[in-house]
């Protein structure tokens, strides 16, 4: 069960998916990480569509790590697709964004995001960060609960 | 009493009385006519028996004549004569039938007559030719002469008494004939007093009313010399059915019509075409009517075609019985105002579109300057991490200053875009415990971790109304900002307080610290402007100025004192 577990990044910037993916590594969590880069792509991807058409529908992410900007379909549209299925109604969704608007964040909240992470520029901040956010919502399923740091 | 109703009850009082005099008169005229039959009446009954003592006179003649002469023509009168008695003593009975006085004097004067006749046919049947012939015995005619006697008494009786009937009608009729005069010329003279009256009354209303005239024709002359050089508005007066009847300067200013071509017409031909067909003009007039006043703005015509936005008031004019005597109506030119209402609105929509854009553009900046930054720092620390066996020293503190360099500028983004966030978001205002907020950020900074011993001193009970949110931002920047300069001193003191000066409430935030050079106090509001060097006191130079436009927000002022090396003090004002 728990290598199953996957995260869904959905970065459409690629230096941002790569330090994402380090500060994962760097925090030794090597859950697979599936990436989308942009909102179609997301929807794709959780309803077994378009490129993933044939996927197993059951495998959902155990966190799907949004950004708000993004081509196509924007952070805020794939949240609000997400909230309004049955089968991705209670799928966590962490926003994870470079934006600190008031606006965005009451938005996020009000389409039910789980939470809302601003991403700092300090490297050592935003792997924090992103260890934080792993082992609340990867460990959370774990058996043995590591708890929260 | 109205002058209408004194007219009517003195004219009306007049005719009665005038009436009232002919009813009389006529009466009285009846009246003379009956006392002039009656005194007539009177003459005839007189006449009778006048005529009866000369019959029987006659017949006593005539009588004594055959008697003498045994003559038959003085029998034959005296037969006739006897007839003539009988009819004479029918008519007085007949005449005097009014009279139960004279009837009895009839009765009377009857059995006399009766006597006398039948003693004359004694005589003549003793003497007369057929008789023997004898004179007539001393005795017998003694008798006669005394019953002759008697009937004379009784007809001067008669007489009398019809003379005393004939005098006392004569004086009733000429009295009331007097009575009538005085009724009819004191009567007529009521009636011309009482209509004199009313012309009087009549002619002094005139005189008032002549000069109401001319009051109300001096003040229609003032209204038209007050409104005629009006040249901003457009007044003029309409007929109750909307012709035009006066027009000044202003009117011929902005509609372009002359007084002496417009005069007369009717006004609907300052309305567009399209006004006309949907009847406006007569439907402004009748809610003026209706409800007094009408105001409208809209689009009217010039005489040359042009259009022009009027401000139009149109007032029903009334007289003291309510009549509708017109319209007033005063129109404005509102063109230029509304030209520059559009110019305004326009503006506006552009304001709007370029604080959208300005929106976007923060948002854009917010996210996408960011990430790059993200880039920076992140890859370096990657090189360190991944590579610091192959990097030298001074390549290793080269890449710090790198990681430095980004996150600076990301911190100076964050407070650009919360300095332009200030311009933009409501203030929401409410009363704030300055005091209170003054303590959060005190304690915010005390756990912040420098391990610093600062003594804060805060003035309890200061309260202001503002936006709370913006006024922590205030409060953090000024303490912060006091914290960070007393940096360097043995011996921290920060005070929050307040002051009067000249009435004003002055709030202020003291401390010991660095202080600044005063002839650089105008550049510490400036953004980016710094009087220090970052690596004597960190910064971004965005601080100050955020809370000056968070003051100048609130409509208050900001300045500071200093000295360098002893501290400095910011006020403001709320």
């Amino acid at each position: 069960m728990t290598k199953e577990a996957v995260i869904l990044l959905v970065e459409d910037n690629v230096d941002d998916e790569m330090l994402t993916v380090r500060a994962l590594k760097h925090n030794r969590i090597h859950n697979e990480i599936i990436i989308a880069r942009d909102g179609v792509e997301a929807l794709d991807f959780l309803f077994a569509q378009g490129a993933f058409t044939g996927r197993d529908m059951s495998v959902l992410p155990q966190v799907v790590l949004l950004d708000l900007k993004l081509p196509k379909v924007d952070g805020l549209e794939v949240l609000k697709r997400i909230r309004a299925d049955e089968r991705t109604r209670l799928l966590p969704v962490v926003i994870l964004t470079s934006s600190n608007e008031e606006r965005d964040r009451v938005d996020s909240y009000g389409l039910g995001a789980n939470s809302y992470v601003r991403k700092p520029v300090d490297f050592g901040e935003f792997s924090e960060a992103v260890r934080q956010l792993g082992l609340y919502w990867l460990l959370l399923n774990q058996p043995a609960p590591v708890g929260r740091s | 009493m109205t002058l209408r109703m004194k007219l009517v009850a003195a004219c009306g009082i007049a005719l009665l009385i005038l009436g009232g005099v002919s009813v009389l008169s006529y009466r009285s005229t009846v009246r003379a006519d009956e006392d002039a039959r009656w005194v007539a009446h009177t003459r005839i009954v007189l006449e009778k028996l006048n005529a009866l003592t000369v019959d029987i006179i006659s017949q006593e003649t005539e009588q004594r004549g055959y008697v003498f002469t045994g003559e038959g023509s003085h029998l034959t009168s005296y037969n006739q004569g006897l007839n003539r008695l009988r009819s004479d003593l029918d008519d007085l009975r007949n005449l005097t039938a009014d009279n139960p006085r004279q009837q009895q004097t009839i009765k009377r004067l009857e059995p006399l007559i009766s006597k006398t006749v039948s003693g004359l046919r004694e005589e003549l049947a003793a003497h007369g030719p057929n008789a023997a012939q004898s004179a007539p015995t001393a005795g017998h005619a003694e008798a006669q002469d005394q019953a002759m006697q008697e009937i004379r008494s009784v007809i001067s009786a008669m007489t009398a008494e019809e003379d005393g009937l004939l005098s006392e009608r004569t004086d009733a009729a000429q009295a009331s004939s007097r009575r009538m005069k005085i009724v009819i010329i004191l009567g007529n003279m009521l009636a011309v007093l009482f209509f004199a009256t009313a012309a009087l009354a009549i002619y002094q209303e005139m005189g008032k009313r002549s000069m109401a005239e001319e009051s109300l024709r001096q003040s229609e002359e003032r209204f038209r010399l007050m409104t005629a050089r009006v040249k901003e508005y457009a007044i003029f007066m309409l007929d109750p059915d909307g012709h035009v009847i006066s027009w000044n300067e202003g009117a011929s200013r902005i509609k372009g019509y002359a007084a002496e071509e417009i005069i007369g017409q009717h006004f609907s031909r300052f309305y567009p075409a399209e006004d006309i067909a949907k009847g406006k003009p007569d439907y402004e007039l009748e809610i003026a009517a209706a409800r007094g006043q009408f105001e409208d703005e809209g689009w009217r015509v010039r005489k040359d075609g042009s259009r022009f936005w009027a401000n139009v008031v149109i007032t029903a004019l009334r007289d003291e019985r309510g009549r509708l005597r017109g319209f007033a109506k005063v129109s404005r030119d509102m063109t230029e105002r509304r030209r520059a209402d559009e110019e305004i609105e326009h503006q506006n929509a552009q304001l709007k579109a370029a604080n959208k854009e300005l929106d976007a553009f923060s948002y854009s900046v917010a996210h996408d300057l960011r990430a790059p930054l993200r880039a920076i720092d992140g890859f370096s620390q990657a090189v360190l991490e991944d590579y610091k066996d192959h990097i030298p020293e001074e390549g290793r503190l080269c890449l710090e200053r790198v990681r430095a360099g980004a996150v600076r500028m990301a911190q100076l983004i964050d407070d650009l875009l919360n300095l332009a966030r200030i311009s933009r978001t409501e203030i929401v205002r409410s009363n704030i415990d300055l005091s209170r907020l003054a303590e959060e950020v005190t304690s915010q900074l005390q756990a912040s971790g420098d391990g610093r011993q600062v003594h804060v001193s805060i003035s309890p009970g200061i309260v202001a109304t503002g936006d709370r949110s913006l006024l922590r931002i205030v409060l953090e920047n000024l303490l912060g900002n006091a914290w960070k300069f007393t940096s360097k001193q043995p011996v921290a003191e920060i005070r929050f307080g307040v002051q009067d000066e000249s009435g004003e409430r002055v709030l202020f935030v003291r401390d010991n610290g660095h202080g600044f050079d005063m002839r650089y106090a105008d550049k510490l509001f400036g953004v980016f402007q710094r009087l220090h060097r970052d690596s004597e006191f960190p910064g971004t130079g965005v601080g100050l100025a955020t809370v000056q436009r968070i003051i100048h927000r609130h409509g208050g002022r900001i300045w500071a004192e200093g000295t360098v090396g002893e501290g400095a003090t910011f006020y403001f004002v709320l």
